[in-house]
């Protein structure tokens, strides 16, 4: 890692956070963040350990976004899988001690683990399907980010109108579709 | 963090704040709102099995505390 990094937010993400404290009634934002927390810095953790230079973190409604000058897609691999690694570990460890911090770090390792192209789940499979397969992999990775995005939105649908959890899983799954990125992640664009 | 260009999100804050502190029974009725009983009582189930699993798991493993 080089000497520093520029640490930014968006309006975004202190909407979100705002969001989550409003709906909280059950105390988990404190353990909540301190999972996103190791979440990030086992990502910033692994390219340390590999000399990768990182230039910044944005902070995002959705998560962060760290730029680095990855060179290889191995490291880049190593990186990103580190993240919801240190999220099931955690969930593991502390299960019997803290199981709200158990319960926030089995959400965010499982949610992150989901082949969406934003998630770490769908640049890991952006990374390594078309290396293993070739253009069949990005055309395997392109299909589970689809059928992945269209199960969650139909599962928010549901949630909202037959189960009756408020009009919360409705506004995410519309939120997902409106902020739909590329299925096929950039090299180097952040996680 | 720009505050000039993030101001809408500090009033965002301060607004919760203030329904939290002031407002429970509007808070209430937000939550309600977005999250349903329903959900609020699954995300709730959620968290009391995992102490109550957790609880038996310690229970198996170093028995029952003596009063």
């Amino acid at each position: 890692m080089s000497k520093g990094f520029r640490v930014t937010t968006t309006g975004g993400f202190w909407a979100a956070l705002a969001c989550f404290w409003l709906l909280d009634e059950w105390d988990l934002l404190p353990p909540f963040l301190l999972a996103s927390a190791l979440h990030e810095a086992a990502h910033l953790g692994v390219l340390s350990l590999l000399h990768v230079p990182v230039s910044a973190l944005e902070l995002r409604a959705g998560g962060a976004v760290i730029r680095a000058q990855l060179r290889s897609e191995m490291r880049e691999a190593w990186a990103i899988a580190a993240g919801p690694g240190v999220n099931l570990l955690l969930a593991a460890l502390f299960f019997r001690a803290w199981p709200l911090f158990s319960l926030c770090n089995l959400t965010l390792g499982f949610c992150n683990l989901l082949p969406l192209s934003m998630l770490d789940g769908g640049k890991l499979c952006a990374l390594l399907l078309p290396c293993w397969l070739g253009s069949t992999g990005e055309t395997v990775c392109q299909i589970l980010h689809w059928l992945t995005l269209f199960s969650l939105v139909i599962c928010g649908v549901w949630a909202t109108c037959v189960l009756h959890y408020g009009l919360l899983p409705v506004l995410l799954a519309g939120i997902f579709l409106w902020k739909l990125p590329n299925p096929l992640a950039k090299p180097g664009e952040g996680w | 963090m720009d505050v000039k260009k993030q101001r809408w999100s500090l009033w965002l804050f301060a607004a919760v704040l203030l329904l939290r502190l002031l407002a429970p029974a509007e808070t209430e009725a937000l939550r309600d709102l977005l999250l349903g009983s329903a959900g609020r009582q699954a995300v709730e189930a959620a968290c009391f099995s995992l102490w109550d699993a957790a609880d038996a798991d310690v229970v198996a493993v170093f028995g029952k505390a003596q009063p």
